[in-house]
């Protein structure tokens, strides 16, 4: 015989089940009539019954879903889903919400409604179709740069084999023929005069001699230029290379080990020019024998290069003059870190304690986005390195400091 | 005791708990947190849990949570005085049931009472 006071904790354990549960249930009839409901259904339906009005779920969702009493009425389903997942928009206490419906035939005229809350799904939804429609966007980026650089290295590659044919060609032959004229006439400067008369001889050797020697000079010009050539052809090629490399790499996050120095030296290649353009005398300070780091390489040389360019951009407030100097210093530091500091005399920047505090915005640039600095904070971030920049003041320079852990722990990815 | 009293807050505070066991109207006293302080009898019956049960549970998302929403718990939240009374509907055992609710408290009070009647 079964205990009643037993059969109330059940009956009691099995009623705060159905009130507590997370999901809103309902049981409805083919025409929307409410027969039972628990509690987080009412919680997310009465926002939405007019008048408190509940017996009926179809009225309930008339606002949101009047197509719901068409659907059941021509649902072919025996037993099964009728309504799946519809997504539906609704505003709550002045506040926009998504819900979830599913409407399941259980038999006959019994229907179970399912209600839920999906507003923070939905969020991260639109979260997630944003960010495949920017990397959708990235990547035709890539592929058409990818192109351009591919293109561009090819026309390169004939100017630099046009420029190498040229300058391993020998000096101009009909410089050195008429260099053998100008001497054959010297020797016979005693026939030259009784025909030519000594005047006439004297001039005829001496323009000879000064075609000659202009003729060398712009010979002389003209291997330097090309050299120029071929030296700023190679440049162009490296730093093509190197863009290259990094688009290809650049799809994901893939850690690598490497030298961060090597690294460096990349991103001097692309910056060199600027920097070399405004007169900033390089310094580097790498330590000897550094270990290699673990990292995603594409992204880190970002941050180089942007360093590197705020860098050059910064000399472009003051005045010109001597004494410009950038020095990076590579070093490892207590806690298996590796240290990169760039330290520059540029114009520097007033900040609360020396400090900038990096922010989606925030730029030490009167044209600056800010975008540069807080996507290098992430980059270093997402490696569990730190990144600072900070300055004794305006016209006092600036020391940015990058921090790397030579292990990335083994758990994470970086992302 | 009478639901629609103006004075009901008051009854309810120097009520007995015999008293507020016989009103005909469920009562539910709370701390400002929402954790259930007395369940009467009346409110017991119709949602077929027992005091003990449900004696220093939060009543808005552990007893009730069909009341957690803008239209009632949230009303409890603004530090002044309440009294409101509000058209809506219970999962008493699962049938969906018309009820007016009446929100009371004073402000800045250390409880506050949920009243429940049946349509």
């Amino acid at each position: 015989m079964t205990d009643p006071r037993h059969a109330a904790e059940e009956s009691e354990r099995l009623l705060r089940f159905l009130y507590l549960c997370p999901v809103g249930l309902a049981d409805v009839s083919a025409s929307g009539e409410v027969r039972m409901m628990n509690a987080l259904a009412v919680q997310l339906l009465m926002p939405l019954a007019r008048d408190g009005q509940m017996e009926n779920l179809f009225q309930v969702l008339d606002s949101v879903a009047p197509d719901l009493p068409q659907i059941v009425a021509v649902s072919t389903v025996d037993s099964g889903n009728v309504v799946q997942d519809r997504r539906l928009r609704v505003m709550v206490g002045g506040a926009e919400r998504h819900y979830s419906l599913n409407l399941l035939r259980v038999e006959g005229d019994t229907y179970m409604a399912v209600v839920s809350d999906v507003t923070q799904v939905v969020l991260n939804e639109a979260i997630t179709l944003e960010a495949l429609q920017v990397q959708a966007v990235q990547e035709g980026r890539v592929e058409v740069l990818t192109s351009v650089l591919h293109d561009i290295g090819n026309g390169i590659t004939g100017i630099g084999t046009r420029t190498a044919i040229l300058s391993a060609t020998p000096a101009w032959e009909e410089l050195q023929q008429l260099a053998k004229l100008s001497g054959f006439l010297h020797q016979r400067r005693a026939l030259l005069e009784p025909a030519l008369g000594a005047d006439k001889t004297v001039a005829l050797l001496g323009f000879a001699d000064t075609v000659i020697a202009r003729l060398q000079a712009r010979a002389e010009q003209w291997r330097d230029t090309i050299t120029f050539y071929a030296t700023a052809i190679a440049h162009v090629q490296q730093i093509i290379s190197i863009q290259r490399q990094f688009i290809r790499g650049g799809g994901g996050a893939a850690r690598s080990t490497f030298a961060v120095t090597e690294l460096l030296d990349d991103a001097l290649a692309i910056q060199r020019a600027a920097l070399e353009k405004r007169g900033v005398a390089l310094a580097l300070d790498y330590t000897p024998n550094l270990p290699p780091i673990e990292g995603d390489r594409t992204r880190l040389i970002q941050v180089f290069v942007n360093a590197l360019k705020n860098v050059a951009e910064a000399f472009d407030t003051m005045e010109t003059g001597p004494g410009r100097s950038l020095r990076i210093a590579v070093q490892t530091v207590p806690d298996d870190k590796l240290e990169i500091v760039f330290t520059d005399n540029a114009c520097g920047f007033a900040a609360p304690d020396g400090l900038l505090a990096i922010a989606r915005g925030q730029t030490t640039k009167t044209a600056g986005s800010g975008v540069g600095l807080h996507a290098s904070a992430q980059i270093i971030a997402s490696h569990h390195g730190t990144f600072t920049l900070r300055s004794p003041g305006p016209g006092l320079g600036a020391v940015c400091t990058i921090r790397l852990l030579l292990r990335q722990p083994s758990h994470s990815a970086v992302s | 005791m009478n639901f629609d009293s103006p004075d009901l807050l008051a009854e309810l505070e120097n009520a007995t708990t015999g008293a507020v066991d016989a009103a005909h109207f469920g009562v539910v006293r709370m701390k400002g947190d929402g954790a259930v302080l007395a369940y009467n009898a009346y409110e017991s019956r119709l949602s077929g849990l027992s005091p003990e049960g449900v004696v220093g549970k939060n009543f808005f998302t552990q007893v009730a949570p069909c009341t957690n929403n803008f239209m009632v718990a949230e009303r409890y939240s603004a530090p002044e005085a309440l009294d409101a009374t509000v058209d809506y509907v219970f999962t008493y055992k699962l049938k969906p049931t018309k009820v007016r609710l009446r929100l009371l408290k004073r402000a800045a009070a250390a409880e506050q009472y949920l009243v429940v009647v049946k349509v």
